[in-house]
């Protein structure tokens, strides 16, 4: 099936080893873009010189609660920090590229880790540390197909 | 000589350095480099010019007291970090390398709290329309 580059425009490390085709110049160090968006506490619109089209980023690392779970005043945040400011992209060569083809990248924002940022405010969690307080999925941890 | 930072007296800086910080040679000028410096910092990190709301001497501003002074916290940690860097055994060799760090990490931590918040639009327009 081909790639939709449109709506995935990353590739990841081993399709990039596969020589697969991209039609735009891939991700593979630090960058700097413009924030045109600011979708949610933990992921942004950018624009960078070598494409002519907007794209995501999520930030690595860290974890934002969703817009149904009370995202708003993180993501309200973010846009006042962020919106509208040049950024730099610092890319995690083993971690480019996350679920639904994002780009993964740490935020600098005048010398500042923005997904540290948030985290000091509580606006977000360590991704690691995500489902802290969360109770456990039993049916997923006993392999059971029902159980609770 | 007088103090000439704006935001935050030298006492305060003194205070945030901690007992046994090098006296001798951070002195009264010194302290005035630092605050100056961190000012100009945390005005170009926060990009508003916090001092062009106050008038020299230090405490003279048309902001409110009861939120300016967040200004004054997050420039004597910063400065408080720079006292202790000058000699980091402390006066007479006082220090010992744990306390030190403890207190560096102490202070960064407050800075970086304080100008994560200070960053934030909203609360940048809080500090400047609350009412005196």
């Amino acid at each position: 099936m081909a790639h939709d580059f449109k709506k995935y425009p990353e590739l990841t490390n081993q399709e990039i080893e596969e020589h697969m085709y991209s039609p735009h110049p891939q991700i593979t160090e630090d960058i700097w873009v413009d924030v045109v968006k600011v979708i949610d506490g933990d992921t942004i619109r950018v624009v960078w010189e070598k494409r002519d089209f907007d794209f995501p980023v999520r930030f690595l690392g860290i974890d934002a609660p969703e817009m149904n779970e009370g995202g708003f005043e993180a993501r309200e945040y973010l846009k006042g920090v962020i919106e509208g400011e040049e950024v730099l992209l610092k890319i995690d060569q083993d971690q480019r590229v996350g679920k639904y083809g994002r780009l993964l990248a740490k935020v600098i924002s005048l010398g500042m880790d923005v997904g540290e940022m948030m985290m000091r405010l509580g606006y977000a969690k360590d991704f690691d540390a995500r489902d802290e307080g969360k109770l456990k999925n039993l049916n997923k941890e006993l392999r059971m197909e029902q159980w609770f | 000589m007088g103090h000439t930072g704006l935001w935050a007296t030298s006492a305060e800086c003194i205070g945030k350095a901690g007992a046994n910080y090098n006296s001798t040679a951070v002195i009264e000028a010194r302290i005035n480099e630092y605050c100056l410096q961190a000012e100009s910092l945390i005005n170009a990190l926060t990009r508003y010019n916090w001092s062009n709301e106050f008038t020299a001497p230090a405490t003279t501003t048309t902001l409110s007291a009861d939120v300016w002074h967040m200004l004054g916290f997050a420039e004597s940690n910063l400065v408080g970090i720079y006292m202790l860097t000058y000699k980091p055994t402390g006066e007479d060799d006082l220090l010992n390398r744990i306390e030190f760090e403890d207190r560096i990490n102490i202070l960064r931590d407050g800075f970086l709290f304080a100008v994560s918040i200070l960053r934030d639009k909203k609360v940048q327009k809080f500090i400047q329309e609350a009412t005196i």
